[in-house]
């Protein structure tokens, strides 16, 4: 009868040997419990909620007034960059929210999904610090609007089949609005970002909702 | 020659396998129905299509695959019409979710288990 363990030396050294057509039963377990990430990563998909889009949405048409406001004028900037964490900590929360689809092991698209809108909106808070340093804040509102628009357009594959088309268009319509700001006057911005983070946010968000109801 | 060494024992994972879960390791042992119940897990329902999609696999195959499962009830199958289109639709039952758990806990356990030994 075959050796199903065996042994071999080594200098001075004896090993335990396994015949080629064995498996140690930790590495099937790991083969295992790999194939079950792979399919759960493959099959799953982020579903992001309206109430979200609708919540960041809201966050926006409040920094839009607060900053129009003429005596907080001057402290436009750091209005909406409050609003900017605000929205996101808002929108993680009610993501978060959501019933739980499956096993705790399920992070994959949630993951991919953060981690594809991160470059984009790195590179915005970058750019803003250097713009605004340089004296250039003109720029800054098409700045945002054109990345932000870029971060969801990427973070849109990560969504479900009928979301992503929703969230790639309003990706799409952030980055063509972020041009069109480019060429606004600075009395505009905030009407600009207002229209954009708050009513761009506002609509997708109704509309992935109803969507989310009908599916 | 060099004399055999003993193999060390290891120690059995604390998991208590029942006969339910006997029968769901020996139907998930072909890789195509672990990952048809892996990705029922995390998606209310797919279609018939979705599935073929995911794990490349021939309709024929698909179909016997879904049909052991479903017969095991670990999974159901519900059918309708979209158009004239016939249109099959995959979710996890009660009993399918429990066993699936079950497992991961017991390969946890295993890989625990030979980890430490």
């Amino acid at each position: 009868m075959p050796d199903t363990v065996g042994t071999r030396t080594y200098g001075g050294r004896v090993e335990r040997t396994r015949p080629d057509n064995t498996v140690a039963i930790e590495s099937h377990a790991l083969g295992t419990l790999n194939y079950i990430r792979a399919s759960i990563e493959a099959a799953g998909s982020f579903a992001v909620p309206g109430i979200a889009g609708i919540a960041m949405g809201a966050v926006g048409v409040v920094a839009a007034v607060l900053a129009s406001v003429p005596s907080l004028a001057s402290h436009w900037l750091s209005i909406w960059l409050c609003a900017a964490f605000a929205a996101s900590a808002l929108g993680v929360v009610l993501v978060a929210r959501q019933p739980p689809k499956g096993f705790t092991l399920y992070r994959g698209p949630a993951r991919k999904f953060v981690l594809s809108l991160c470059p984009s909106l790195l590179a915005g808070a970058v750019l803003t610090s250097v713009l605004w340093r340089m004296g250039h804040g003109v720029l800054i509102p098409g700045t945002w609007l054109v990345l932000y628009g870029c971060a969801v357009l990427s973070a849109s594959l990560m969504t479900s089949p009928a979301m992503m088309r929703l969230i790639a268009i309003m990706g799409g319509l952030f980055v063509l609005y972020g041009l069109v700001a480019f060429e606004l006057p600075a009395q505009w911005h905030n009407l600009t970002l207002g229209l954009g983070f708050g009513a761009l946010h506002l609509l997708f968000g109704i509309l992935i909702g109803r969507s989310d109801r009908v599916e | 020659m060099v004399p055999r060494q003993p193999v060390k024992p290891v120690p059995v994972p604390t998991v208590t396998r029942n006969s339910e879960d006997a029968r769901f390791d020996r139907l998930v042992y072909e890789r195509v129905r672990l990952g048809i119940m892996s990705a029922l897990a995390v998606n209310e329902q797919l279609t018939f299509n979705e599935l073929k999609a995911l794990f490349e696999v021939s309709d024929g195959n698909l179909s016997a695959h879904a049909r052991k499962l479903e017969e095991a009830g670990f999974i159901a199958c519900s059918k309708s019409f979209e158009g004239r289109r016939p249109k099959s639709e995959y979710r996890l039952t009660p009993i399918g979710r429990k066993a699936l758990h079950r497992y991961l806990e017991h390969i946890e356990a295993v890989i625990k288990a030979t980890r430490k030994a």
